[in-house]
């Protein structure tokens, strides 16, 4: 019976149809050279330790706005706090002149657009997996 | 010179005199001027600066703090960036940081621009070294503010950089302004110097000096041209002068050759006859010396006037020169005279001067001076005194001098001489000094006399002269020729000395010697001699011939009762030039008593001496004596045990001999050892008569020496061969060599008892003797004693036996009676609770009330059986002596109020607070005397007090004193109170009960607890018993705080058992143990607590003793007897009755605690019977309380430990249940069911005084303890029930308003 129950929810949880409806952290950046990510290393540059791409790009940051639906889901996936942390976080990288300043965009479509534009910028968004061109979606590892 | 001051002054800086005092002023203002605006104008600057840049860093501040709000409210980071680069590119700021203010008002720096900088400086505002604005962020997301800091230091480096320059330039202007006034100074001063100079070579009188005439009109020309006038004045002047000297000096040489010349003759005759010449000036006081008389009075040395030479004299000698010249002075006269001089320095020898001085007069004839001449005649006066020396030595010398010339005819002879010779001056003069010589001298002196005088030889020779008379005399004669210069003999000097003393003194000795030897010889002769008289008769002749005398005799004594003292002549020595006088009739039985004088002065022991010539004429001694041609007599007396035995006597009849002092001692200690020998042979015998003492004895005597070999043993000693010693049988030497190896100089006597001679017992006593190193054995026959000693053990066996038969007996009957006792006890209470008639009540109660007194009697008479025959053993444990006083004072309130009798205990602080030692039996002493004094006291109080009366480190001598106003005793009885069964008066037994053992107990208790008991009592004034106990202290004293915390920690796994029928006292107890973590089981009653399933788990059962269906006794008989359970239980009582405490104890309870119990109480109860720690007795005083307040809940409130649930808990219980109660207990009085009315109030006692109603506490006390017999208690019951319903009333409607 308990290996029947653990089959079950083993089937249920893993299917990629369930996952492609579930929001979730998805990274985009079409013109950085990355096709995957660790989750690991997706923290750290969005966390401003990382200032140039291999290509020698300037890495930018692309950043849900902190009113924006998907702001609380990147806050904590990928800097661990609030949005209010996530902000001073920044605030005090740029305040120390230690990294160049994200760009906060309003809504998905918007992070889209500036990643097609801008070579070497990188968006971390908290949507659907469907909602994002699998062209620029970079895959995480987890 | 001429030279240097020539030469052209050199156009150099010199910083020196005139020109450094011209210049220094100048160089010090220019120097302090320029550095005071060095540093005055860059402080200015700095404030100028610094208020530049503290507007700049606000503006800044306030344009970062709107770049950080503007970015949190629209995320646009990008401006912050901007912001912040412009900041740091328009500006040199130390650091920007942002400050967040958190929740509770603190400060912390979020973050911080560069990051370099350490956080924790920017909090604390270094204001001395930065400049510091900020500016408040108004944001959401962040509430605080942005700090901008500018470095102080950094302005100042600013200022410096910009001043630079200046500072060059004013160090070059100070340069180049010192120099210049440097060459002003210098062109004023030096004509000055040059002058100046040029003078100062005047004044040395060098007139070489370079100075020319100048054609200026200022004040140094003019200086100039007067010193020019002056060089050519002072030129001229000198050369006169020079001329003047020069002729001068040419007359004074001519003069002082000749004087010179004439002063050096003279000096040399004044040395060569040490004469010198003197003046001294009266007026000025002035001495003028001769170089030789320096010479004379050492003064050569001296430095400076010589006028006080004098005190350089000792003050005799000064005194009488100063007189001298005082006299020629005021007198006016010349003085020639000796003085010796002795000088105040001893390493000057003395002189001796001649003074000759001559007054100078002045013209009006007064003197002015004295003058005159000192010469050295020391030389001179010292051959004089030796002179005069020698002659007085000769002339009053006590030897003999004679001086003969070379014919040996005498010239001249001293005084000595002639007084010794008896001749005068003119008869020996011309004579030889051979006229001195007598027939006896020794003519071989003579020859070698004559022969060292014919060899002119030195010689020294002693020789026997004779004087004028014909007088012999001894002289010690040293002759010495005498030479002249040209060694040719001019005659002989000899000087002699009269050695007749010396010769005679000589003889003397060698007498005396040969006495002392003849001394010696005999007393060893009486010494050694075993027959006195025979040695005595031996003697007489050695010491005669050592005296020499004509005979030596002894006479012995015998007492006649009719004659008196007679006395014989036994035996004599006669040199044989005087008539002996042994055979002499007259000599024997010769009547001492007819010489009276005589006998009496022997009998004062001293010797008698005298020459017949000075005894009068006529007296019997002396025709006694010239019958025997006895011209001097030396008379001894003997005295033996005391008793004039005889005398030993020596006659001369050759000379009229004077007794020396040495012959009178030495015949002395001749007569004194014969009294010895005489003594001696006398004690010979006794002890030859003593020896055969020991064979008399018919004991064994046996002495021995340290090896235990016999030295002596007398008949009966011999007989032994064999003894029983310690049960064995060993032979006489070893057991001697046994008795000698035990006895040491620590153990020098023994005592052992042996057996032998037909198994008699003996008793051996050995007694070392040190000195002589023996070990005396002496044997005593003590068969008979060993015999009465063996009845009288025997007899004692029995006595103890039967005694023993005896308290067994009581023991067991009183073990056997105790048994139905409890029956009898027991029913009759069942029996008074079933509906009698109030007549039947009455007799059941006598049967209850006399079985209780039974068995109290029985239970004195158990401990007292157990105390007499040792089986009372003490329990020892930690214990408080307050806590037993207050328990004490607990059992006895109801006596002593019921009597109207006041109890005043008092425990001093100085007792230790925990002791070791038996609770229970101090317990039960005390009681019993303080239940004594109340039982004998009607009125005043009883009171006991407790102090230490001594106090070691580890233990203390407690005193107790109870002392009672009651009716006291008689001094009889006070010996005897302690003896058992006693009662003074046998009708007091009646009165107040008891059976006389109560004392005996408490003083074989206080025995055992090592302690002492005295009574002091008066009839009708009262008794006092005073106790002293010895008590070890616990010394493992905690405090409060953590010893509570132990007791909760070890108490966590306790379990007990509850068994309660009162549900207040049950709630009391159940919060009060589970505070301290205990697990509580509860049972209601006897029955639920012997049924109860945890039972056998408990650690220990609290045990009420009045409950409904089962009592606690009654529970406790069932636990113990039927199912064998020993958990401790400890007795939960509202009553202090001492028959119901004693009963618990009986049952086999372990302890017991009064009721209303504090919560010390109860946990050193339970403690202490878990032999957890006895530290838990903590004695907490209960707080007096006025009487006048309806109630008081602070002892619950303690009992709470805070918890307000059981404090509402509690008063809902009390709300409950008092009333109804309380109305019962009204009902069943009014019924006259007055058991039920004792159960109830004893039931509510404990919760009344809980609630602290103490209006009611006497009421309740009367209820439960009334006499339901006695009218007068039921009629004061009446009045009780109805306080009791009033009060309770009263409270209950307080306690209403308290819980809403």
């Amino acid at each position: 019976m308990q290996f029947l129950i653990s089959l079950f929810l083993y089937l249920f949880l893993s299917n990629p149809l369930l996952a492609q409806t579930e929001e979730r952290l998805v990274i985009i950046g079409n013109k950085t050279g990355l096709t995957e990510l660790t989750l690991k290393d997706a923290r750290d540059i969005f966390k401003g330790k990382m200032t140039f791409w291999k290509n020698q790009e300037e890495v930018i940051i692309v950043l849900p706005s902190p009113k924006s639906d998907d702001a609380s889901g990147v806050a904590r996936e990928i800097f661990q706090t609030s949005v209010t942390g996530m902000q001073k976080h920044w605030l005090a990288l740029v305040f120390q002149g230690r990294a160049n300043p994200p760009v906060f965009v309003q809504s998905t479509l918007e992070a889209i657009n500036y990643v097609n534009k801008n070579p070497g910028a990188i968006a971390a968004l908290y949507c659907k997996s469907s909602d994002v061109p699998a062209s620029i979606t970079i895959k995480l590892k987890y | 010179m001429e030279k240097k001051l020539n030469k052209k002054s050199a156009p150099i800086l010199v910083l020196s005199g005139i020109s450094l005092r011209i210049w220094l002023p100048f160089a010090v203002s220019i120097t302090a001027f320029i550095l005071a605006a060095g540093f005055y104008y860059p402080k200015k600057q700095e404030q100028i600066f610094v208020e530049n840049y503290r507007s700049k860093i606000k503006e800044l501040s306030k344009t970062v703090a709107l770049g950080v709000e503007l970015t949190l409210s629209t995320d646009n980071f990008e401006g912050l960036k901007k912001t912040i680069d412009l900041a740091k590119s328009s500006s040199e700021f130390e650091f920007i940081a942002i400050i967040e203010k958190l929740e509770d008002g603190t400060e912390q720096v979020f973050q911080v621009n560069p990051d370099s900088f350490e956080t924790k400086n920017i909090l604390k505002k270094n204001t001395s070294a930065y400049i510091y604005e900020k500016c408040d962020v108004k944001s959401d997301l962040l509430n605080g503010y942005v700090l901008i800091t500018f470095s102080r230091e950094y302005i100042k480096n600013k200022i410096y950089a910009l001043n630079y320059p200046v500072y060059q330039f004013l160090v070059v202007l100070l340069i180049l302004s010192l120099i210049a006034f440097l060459f002003f100074a210098n062109t004023i001063s030096r004509p000055i110097r040059k002058l100046t100079l040029a003078a100062n070579q005047l004044e040395l009188q060098n007139f070489e000096v370079d100075i020319n005439e100048t054609n200026g009109n200022n004040e140094l020309s003019n200086l100039n041209n007067a010193l020019f006038s002056l060089k050519n004045a002072l030129i001229t002047a000198k050369s006169r002068n020079d001329q003047f000297n020069k002729e001068l000096e040419t007359e004074i040489e001519i003069r002082t050759k000749d004087l010179k010349e004439t002063t050096e003759k003279l000096i040399k005759a004044q040395t060569a006859s040490s004469f010198g010449n003197f003046e001294f000036d009266v007026r000025s006081a002035k001495w003028s010396f001769s170089k030789v008389i320096n010479q004379i009075l050492y003064l050569e040395n001296t430095k400076g006037p010589i006028d006080n030479w004098l005190n350089t004299l000792c003050a005799e000698d000064n005194a009488e020169i100063v007189k001298s010249f005082e006299d020629a002075i005021v007198n006016k006269q010349s003085f020639q005279k000796d003085f010796k001089l002795n000088f105040t320095d001893a390493s000057k020898p003395e002189k001796w001067v001649t003074v000759v001085a001559d007054p100078q007069f002045d013209t009006a004839g007064s003197v002015v001076s004295v003058s005159g001449s000192f010469q050295d005649i020391t030389e001179r006066k010292l051959v004089e005194n030796e002179i005069n020396r020698l002659s007085l030595v000769a002339r009053k010398t006590s030897n003999c001098v004679i001086i003969t010339d070379k014919d040996r005819k005498m010239v001249w002879v001293n005084d000595s001489l002639l007084r010794l010779t008896g001749y005068e001056m003119h008869e020996l003069i011309g004579k030889s000094p051979r006229i001195f010589q007598s027939h006896k001298t020794d003519k071989d002196t003579l020859a070698h006399i004559k022969h060292s005088l014919d060899n002119r030889q030195e010689l020294k020779v002693e020789i026997l002269n004779e004087d004028k008379k014909g007088n012999e005399y001894w002289l010690d004669m040293n002759i010495v020729p005498v030479f002249d210069q040209k060694d040719e003999l001019i005659g002989f000097i000899a000087v002699e000395t009269d050695i007749t003393q010396r010769k005679k003194n000589e003889e003397e000795l060698i007498r005396r010697e040969k006495m002392l030897l003849a001394i010696s010889t005999a007393s060893n002769i009486l010494l050694n001699s075993l027959d006195a008289l025979d040695s005595i008769s031996r003697t007489l002749e050695i010491m005669g011939k050592a005296v020499v005398v004509d005979r030596t005799y002894l006479f012995t004594t015998s007492n006649d009762p009719d004659l008196g003292i007679l006395a014989s002549q036994r035996f004599e020595w006669n040199s044989g030039s005087a008539a002996p006088q042994i055979d002499n009739p007259e000599m024997q039985n010769f009547q001492l008593s007819a010489y009276e004088d005589f006998l009496n002065f022997l009998s004062t022991k001293l010797p008698f001496f005298k020459q017949s010539k000075f005894l009068k004429d006529g007296s019997p001694l002396k025709e006694v004596l010239e019958s025997q041609d006895i011209l001097s007599i030396l008379i001894i007396p003997i005295f033996k045990n005391g008793f004039f035995w005889g005398y030993v006597g020596f006659d001369d009849c050759t000379n009229e001999r004077v007794w020396s002092e040495a012959e009178i001692s030495i015949l002395s200690t001749f007569a004194a050892a014969i009294e010895n020998a005489l003594d001696r042979e006398e004690k010979t015998e006794t002890i030859k008569s003593m020896a055969l003492f020991p064979e008399l004895n018919p004991y064994p005597i046996i002495r021995i020496d340290l090896d235990g070999k016999i030295i002596l043993e007398n008949d009966a000693a011999e007989k032994i061969s064999y003894l029983t010693f310690e049960s064995k049988s060993v032979s006489k030497e070893a057991f001697l060599r046994y008795v000698s190896a035990l006895l040491t100089h620590e153990r020098n006597k023994l005592q052992f008892e042996v057996q032998f001679n037909e198994d008699n017992f003996y008793t051996v006593d050995c007694l070392l003797i040190e000195d002589s190193k023996q070990i005396n054995l002496y044997f005593n026959d003590i068969s008979q004693l060993k015999e009465n000693e063996q009845q009288l053990i025997e007899a004692k066996i029995r006595a103890e036996a039967s005694d023993k038969a005896k308290e067994e007996f009581i023991a067991n009957m009183s073990h056997e009676i105790r048994t139905p006792l409890h029956a009898i006890t027991g029913l009759s209470k069942i029996l008074k609770k079933s509906n009698l008639s109030s007549e039947d009540q009455k007799l059941v109660s006598h049967i209850a009330q006399s079985g209780d007194h039974l068995h109290s009697l029985i239970n004195n008479v158990l401990d007292f059986t157990k105390i007499t025959a040792g089986e009372f053993k003490l329990n020892n444990s930690t214990f408080s002596l307050q806590h037993v006083v207050n328990q004490l004072q607990s059992i006895l309130f109801s006596i002593a109020d019921e009597k109207g009798l006041k109890l005043d205990f008092n425990v001093s602080d100085q007792i230790h607070e925990l002791l070791i030692g038996d609770e229970t039996r101090l317990r039960q002493a005390l009681l019993n005397l303080l239940s004594n004094s109340l039982k004998f006291t009607e009125i005043g109080k009883v009171s006991l007090t407790a102090r230490q009366v001594e106090d070691n480190e580890n233990s203390q001598l407690l005193e107790i004193v109870i002392s009672d106003t009651g009716i006291g005793m008689s001094e009889g009885f006070i010996g005897k109170i302690f003896d058992k069964f006693s009662q003074e008066d046998s009708s007091l037994g009646r009165k107040y009960g008891g059976t006389g053992l109560g004392m005996a107990i408490t003083k074989g208790l206080i025995d055992l607890m090592q302690g002492t008991i005295t009574i002091d009592s008066k009839k009708d004034k009262g008794t006092t018993f005073i106790i002293q106990i010895p008590f070890e202290k616990n010394l493992q004293k905690i405090d409060k705080a953590s010893r509570d915390k132990t007791a909760k920690n070890k108490l966590t796994n306790i379990k007990v058992l509850v068994v309660e029928d009162n549900d207040i006292n049950l709630l009391v107890a159940k919060t009060l143990l589970e505070f301290y973590g205990i697990t509580v089981f509860e049972a209601k009653n006897g029955k639920e607590a012997i049924e109860h399933p945890n039972l056998r788990d408990v650690d220990l059962i609290l045990m009420d003793l009045q409950m409904p269906v089962m009592d606690g006794f009654a529970a406790t008989i069932y636990l113990r007897k039927n199912l064998k359970i020993e958990t401790p239980i400890v007795a939960l009582t509202a009553n202090a009755l001492k028959t119901e405490i004693e009963r618990c104890f009986e049952l086999g309870m372990n302890d017991y605690v009064l009721k209303p119990y504090n919560e010390a109480q109860l946990m050193d109860a339970i403690t202490k019977n878990l032999n957890l720690f006895a530290e838990f007795n903590v004695i907490e005083k209960s707080e007096e309380k006025t009487s006048d307040e309806l109630y008081n809940l602070d002892m619950l409130e303690k009992l709470s430990a805070g918890s307000e649930e059981f404090m509402n808990k509690i008063l809902a219980m009390f709300l409950e249940q008092i009333p109804d109660a309380v109305s019962n207990l009204k009902a069943a009085f009014e019924a006259g069911d007055y058991e039920t009315v004792k159960s109830i109030a004893h039931r509510i006692k404990a919760t009344y005084i809980q609630f602290g109603i103490k209006i009611l506490e006497k009421d309740i006390f009367l209820l439960n303890y009334f006499d339901v017999n006695s009218d007068d208690d039921i009629e004061k019951c009446k009045s009780a029930v109805r306080n009791l319903v009033e009060i309770t009333a009263k409270v209950v409607e307080s306690l209403i308003k308290i819980t809403a």
